[in-house]
Formats: C-alpha cells, sequence, structure tokens
C-alpha cells in the first residue's frame, strides 16, 4: 500500500557513523560486522559485538531500527562465522537481517524466525517469480532491488508481489549483475562476493607521474588523473581504458546515484524504504548525505517537489545521475 | 622497527611533498612554522608523548582497529610546518615523535613506516576530528598519501569511528589546569579567526593582479577552445562530403 514518504534507510562503518546517521534523522540504520559475512569488509571499518550491541540500544532508545548485512556468500564447508552472526544478531536485538545465500535465509528462517528477514541486492532479484519465490521459501518480509530498474518497472513489480521492496537512492553505482561481477576476482584473486569488498585496499596502489595521479588494481592501470580533476577510488567497471585507440570510461563513468529528481514517483510506486550507500566512508559523508535526503523525504512527503541537495563534494567523480531510474537506453 | 639510531629526536625526513601539496596554504601555520623552526623538539616530543598516551588511554578503540594492520606506522607531512610526524599506533606500545624537515633522501623505509600522509596542518586535524569526509579530500587532492593503500584506509576507518574531540582532550591533558581550557581555546580561536582574514586580506592584495589577468587569459582560452571546437566540426563535415562525392 502506497504511503506519503520512504523509511529512510543508512549507512554506517562505525559506531561514529551510526550515531551520525541517527541523530541526522535516519528511520533504520545497517551496519556489519568486523569480518568477511559483509560486503565491505574494509580493514578498521565495521563493528564488534559490543559495539553493535551498543549500537542497537542508540537505535532502539530513539525509535531507530537497526539493521545487519551479511550479504556475502558462505564459504562452502566453513559456515560457521555466518551462522554466529545470526545467532548473536538474534541475541543483541536486530531488528533484520540483509542476506543473499540461501544456505543462509535458511538457516536465520530456521534458527532465528523472529527476526525479519530481508533480501540483499546480492542476490540480484528483479523478477516477480524470483522475489516470489525467496519469500515462499525463505520467508522475506523485503527484497532490496538491484540498481537495473526503470521506475515503471519497479511500479509493475510492486503490483506482482507481496512484500515490501527497498531501493537505492544515493551513493555509489555498480552497473554489473551484482552478486556475480568477477571483474574485481579476476584482478586481484579476492571475490566482492565470497571476500566481502570489491577492489580490495590490498592491491590498490596511487602513484604519482609528473602532475598526474594513476590508480592501480592489481597489476592493471585503472585511470590517470590530470592536475585539478577529482580522481576516485579504482574499480575495474570504473576504469578509464584505451580502446580502438580512443581513452574512455568503457564500462561507466565515475557518477554518484541520486534519486532526489524521481523521489515523488517512487513513492507512488509504492516502494517502501530508500536505501542510501557508503558504509565505507566516513561520519562527515554520512551527516551531510542523510541530513539533505531526511530534508528531501520531508519535503516530499508534503507533496511539494523536492530541492535537490548540493552533494557534490562527497560523490564520486563530483557528478551524479538517476540511473536506470530514468533510463534512456535500452 | 628501524633501527636504534634512526630513532633519536634529531631525525630528519625529505622535504617533498608530493606534487599535488608542494605549495602548502598561505595561512597563520605557515608563519607559526617559520617561528618555531630554530626551536628544539625535545619539548614537542614530550607532550606528543603525553598526547599520544592519553590518545591511547581514551580512545582504545583505534588502536584495536589497527590490530588487522602489520605494520601500523605512518609518516605524517603537515605541508605547511617545518616538521613531520612520525606514528605508531600499536595497541601494546604506541608512540608520537616529531622529526625536521631540512631535507635529505628518501626516509620512510629507513623508518620503517607502511604509508606517508601529507597535507595542510589545519586539514590534517579536522580529519581527525572526522569533521571532512576523507575520501573527498584525497580525490581533490587536498590531502596526499603514498605506500601501503590498506594501511592508510585502516588508519582513516579507525581514526573516523573514534569521535575525537580535540578540544575535550586537550582539556584533560592539561591536568590540574583543565579549567583554562576553555578561557584558552577560546583565545586561540579568536586569535586563528583574526590572522586568517588579515592573511586572506594580504594575499588578495598580493595575488589581485595576477587574477585578474589570469580570468582574462582563461576568457581567451575559452573562446579558443570554441573555435578550435567549430574548425574541427567543419573540417570533418568537409572530409565526409569529399568521401561521399
Amino acid at each position: 500500500m502506497p504511503t506519503d514518504t520512504l523509511e529512510l534507510v543508512c549507512p554506517a562503518g562505525t559506531p561514529a557513523a551510526f550515531h551520525a546517521a541517527v541523530d541526522a534523522g535516519a528511520d533504520t540504520v545497517y551496519c556489519g560486522l568486523r569480518d568477511d559475512t559483509n560486503a565491505r569488509n574494509f580493514p578498521g571499518l565495521n563493528f564488534s559485538r559490543e559495539e553493535l550491541a551498543d549500537a542497537a540500544d542508540y537505535a532502539h532508545a530513539r525509535g531507530v531500527k537497526i539493521l545487519l548485512a551479511l550479504n556475502t556468500y558462505m564459504r562452502a564447508g566453513q559456515p560457521e562465522a555466518w551462522h554466529r552472526a545470526v545467532d548473536d544478531a538474534a541475541q543483541i536485538g536486530i531488528d533484520a537481517l540483509i542476506m543473499a545465500d540461501i544456505g543462509l535465509l535458511d538457516y536465520a528462517a530456521t534458527h532465528a524466525p523472529q527476526m525479519r528477514r530481508h533480501l540483499s541486492v546480492q542476490a540480484a532479484a528483479s523478477t516477480p517469480e524470483a522475489v516470489r519465490w525467496y519469500a515462499e521459501r525463505f520467508g522475506i518480509q523485503r527484497v532490496v532491488l538491484p540498481r537495473v530498474l526503470t521506475v515503471p518497472e519497479i511500479a509493475q513489480l510492486i503490483t506482482e508481489i507481496d512484500i515490501e521492496t527497498e531501493v537505492f537512492g544515493f551513493g555509489g553505482l555498480c552497473v554489473m549483475t551484482e552478486g556475480r561481477c568477477s571483474m574485481s576476482s579476476y584482478a586481484t584473486g579476492q571475490s566482492p562476493n565470497m571476500n566481502g569488498v570489491c577492489s580490495p585496499a590490498s592491491h590498490v596502489h596511487y602513484e604519482e607521474r609528473g602532475s598526474k595521479l594513476v590508480s592501480k588494481l592489481g597489476e592493471f592501470t585503472i585511470n590517470s588523473f590530470k592536475e585539478g580533476e577529482k580522481a576516485g577510488y579504482p574499480t575495474m567497471c570504473k576504469g578509464r581504458f584505451e580502446a580502438h585507440g580512443k581513452v574512455s570510461y568503457l564500462f561507466e563513468d565515475p557518477t554518484s546515484l541520486n534519486v532526489v529528481s524521481v523521489l515523488p514517483e517512487l513513492i507512488k510506486a509504492g516502494v517502501t524504504a530508500l536505501k542510501l550507500e557508503g558504509r565505507q566512508r566516513g561520519k562527515a559523508y554520512t551527516k551531510k548525505v542523510v541530513s539533505a535526503f531526511r530534508r528531501a523525504l520531508d519535503t516530499a512527503a508534503t507533496g511539494a517537489v523536492p530541492h535537490m541537495p548540493d552533494l557534490s563534494e562527497v560523490m564520486e567523480g563530483g557528478k551524479a545521475t538517476a540511473g536506470a531510474y530514468q533510463k534512456s537506453w535500452q | 622497527m628501524p633501527p636504534a639510531s634512526l630513532r633519536a629526536a634529531s631525525l630528519e625526513c625529505e622535504n617533498t611533498p608530493p606534487n599535488s601539496l608542494r605549495d602548502p596554504p598561505f595561512s597563520p601555520i605557515l608563519f607559526a612554522g617559520f617561528l618555531a623552526r630554530p626551536l628544539p623538539l625535545a619539548p614537542l616530543n614530550l607532550l606528543l608523548s603525553k598526547a599520544m598516551r592519553q590518545m591511547h588511554a581514551r580512545h582504545t578503540d583505534v588502536f584495536e582497529r589497527m590490530q588487522a594492520v602489520p605494520n601500523p606506522a605512518f609518516l605524517i607531512v603537515p605541508t605547511d610546518l617545518p616538521f613531520a610526524l612520525v606514528m605508531r599506533v600499536n595497541i601494546d606500545k604506541p608512540t608520537l615523535m616529531a622529526i625536521r624537515r631540512t631535507g635529505g633522501g628518501p626516509i620512510a623505509a629507513r623508518l620503517g613506516t607502511a604509508a606517508t600522509i601529507s597535507g595542510p596542518f589545519e586539514v590534517l586535524l579536522a580529519l581527525l576530528e572526522g569533521k571532512i569526509d576523507g575520501d573527498a579530500l584525497f580525490f581533490t587532492r587536498a590531502l596526499s598519501f603514498s605506500g601501503d593503500t590498506e594501511a592508510v584506509l585502516a588508519l582513516r576507518n579507525a581514526v573516523d569511528g573514534a569521535e575525537i574531540d580535540l578540544a575535550r582532550d586537550a582539556a584533560h591533558l592539561l591536568g590540574p589546569f583543565a579549567r583554562l581550557a576553555a578561557p584558552l581555546g577560546g583565545f586561540l580561536n579568536m586569535l586563528w579567526r583574526r590572522s586568517s582574514a588579515d592573511m586572506a586580506a594580504v594575499a588578495a592584495s598580493l595575488t589581485g593582479g595576477q587574477q585578474t589577468r589570469l580570468r582574462a587569459q582563461e576568457d581567451a582560452l575559452e573562446e579558443l577552445t570554441l573555435k578550435v571546437r567549430t574548425l574541427t566540426k567543419r573540417s570533418n563535415r568537409r572530409q565526409k562530403q569529399t568521401q561521399e562525392t
């Protein structure tokens, strides 16, 4: 049933970012544990069990929900870390788990049935048949939709399923079929879907060559930035390569998703929740982006068109796009 | 761990920040650095040691988060000060020490640091408190690093997650004189604001003429770029027409 607003689901990579998100107006905050059970397994990031319990207390005391991302795929024969995470989350009082692995979904449905289960974007479920299968088999209450659907496609999908939908609203874009991309694995030998990080920092290098800044991932040169040009973190899909004598972004421009311009349409389509990306970013990013989207959603709830906030400072490449939501290509 | 001879306070490091940060900002800190250059580093190092011990006691989580990094040692280069900082964030024995920046060859390898982080002192302090986005700083090259990306990322995440408040921590550092912290902080803040405004006026006066000329050159360049683009298009069209006929 469409409402007049969307639940604002915000990222937190550390307790400080968690507090910033809650204080800036998040309805829900999602985070991960300090291991490869989540897809933002960067060094120095994420929560210990104690920090997670403190964060849950902080959120619940302010009427905010806390979600735990367990969105990597379990290693064959070694499911213990993922199982323990489900058990601990249940004990801490986490409101919902975000999962993609069918084995883990089954474990959570069996061992912690009281906890809500959300289907991660890593499962890449974008058809009514796929979503219904996950709902019937594992009792998922919400699906996080891949960033490949237009607003009309989302609206149509919602009429054909009986569970909540969550869509991405801001942050890094992924043009691949999520959960199935092997480009980073090819370059580094580490899988984003298993080890929990796309372009692991241990394989990232920056070099200054004259006035240029060159970024590398493993043995691959990903980009070369001129003086004054905004640089970026090197991922294969956002690399600038030479092909047929022309240098260009072959797969995707380094641009941030920003859906403020289509918020009224997403609300009208019956979407339940809006997810902001960026657990790997600092608390200054969290505060700025969450505050901007809180204001935009509050404006949209009154029926007015929300003002596009200036978030260029924290955007990848300093540019924004509404991505596939306003798809002008086939 | 570097040899003992390199752990003395008389260390020096190369005076060469990365390309993007060769020109330090024209700020009161730059001038304070000139004034501080002849002073001995020993008193500063005593203060830094005490500050690091306090950081260890008050923000243990920073050091816990760094445990996964095999060598959590960094050379921090404030580009507007005449010294650099060697920081080791080992959980058992963290250290912070100033060394002079007075020439010499690359020293990071000899110091045994995993990475070098360079930026204006004010930016480094804001980063420590998580007031500004570290990614944005690096991507706009207001900040630069070289060496182990994983170690730098871990440090950024660990510090950002710690909710460090320098004013509060400095008050603790003053011990029995903590009640002086607020008026002292207010005075320094006022001094900083006034001197920044004065220096901005000086900078505007010195570079005003150049800025005007630069803007005129930019306009001329833009006009030329447009002309070249038009001529290229016209030439391509003619080439195509010739090929078709």
